[in-house]
């Protein structure tokens, strides 16, 4: 269980806090946790992302027990891109929870946030 | 005529340092015109656009085109038809109650040209017969 408890949306220039509940399952083996606010910027339709926004903490995971809570904040600056969808210009912002495993593959877990003016 | 060009420069100033508004604020500057002869134009206009753009990384990769598309613009005309020597205009503009807020790719580069984003920009033009039109330009950020 990987469990996101944040706000679906925050204003630039404004804090943007929240808590990660991890579970023992995903914690097994588990050598670091990365929460991160990514921006994504589209052009066209296209994969390539032209956004170099990002905020993120890492965790060490080796102390949790049977469930890891990670509060977390970041300071959103007052330039960072707004939520938008153009006619071919995408912006969009995402929460990413990574559990990074020794030997196996990633655990993670997404959320959607809108940034507002 | 066109060699005569050469020693001319058009350019944009904006009267805010920083070159940050919002929504509803006026833009006010000037465009200056550099010369050592007359310039011969037939006309001096001066534009405000919003747009989206994109233009890749020059990575030593595939090359794309650079593009750009038109959201909104405003245009006054500055001089008619006349031969100018070095001065400058005066113009402002009012930005929309809903102006988009600029989208910059990277945290502290409101000036980037690589990448993609939303951007705001003044855009000067003496348009010159038989010869190279000039042109200004002048970025600006959107809160």
């Amino acid at each position: 269980m990987i469990k996101i408890n944040a706000p679906t949306s925050v204003s630039r220039g404004s804090e943007y806090k929240g808590v990660v509940e991890i579970g023992e399952r995903e914690l097994k083996g588990a050598r670091l946790v990365e929460v991160a606010l990514c921006n994504e910027i589209t052009y066209g339709g296209k994969e390539a992302n032209y956004s170099c926004w990002k905020m993120s903490k890492k965790f060490s995971p080796k102390d949790a027990r049977s469930l890891f809570q990670l509060p977390f904040d970041f300071r959103v600056e007052g330039e960072a891109p707004v939520t938008y969808k153009g006619k071919r210009l995408s912006s969009k912002w995402k929460l990413n929870v990574n559990v990074d495993v020794v030997g196996a593959g990633d655990r993670w877990r997404r959320m959607d946030v809108i940034m507002l003016r | 005529m066109v060699f005569g060009l050469f020693s001319s420069k058009l350019s944009v100033g904006l009267e805010k340092r920083g070159r940050e508004y919002f929504p509803g604020e006026l833009v006010k500057g000037h465009l200056k015109l550099s010369t050592l002869k007359e310039v011969k134009a037939r006309g001096v206009k001066v534009q405000i656009r919003c747009v989206e753009w994109m233009n890749p990384k020059k990575d030593g990769g595939k090359e794309e085109e650079g593009k750009e598309i038109l959201l909104w613009e405003k245009e006054k005309t500055l001089g008619k038809a006349h031969k100018y020597s070095a001065g400058e205009w005066k113009f402002e503009f009012a930005l929309p109650k809903n102006a988009l807020p600029s989208i910059i790719p990277e945290p502290c580069k409101k000036d980037a040209n690589e990448g993609a984003g939303l951007k705001w920009y003044i855009r000067g033009h003496m348009d010159i017969p038989n010869g190279i039109d000039m042109h200004a330009y002048k970025q600006f950020f959107v809160y």
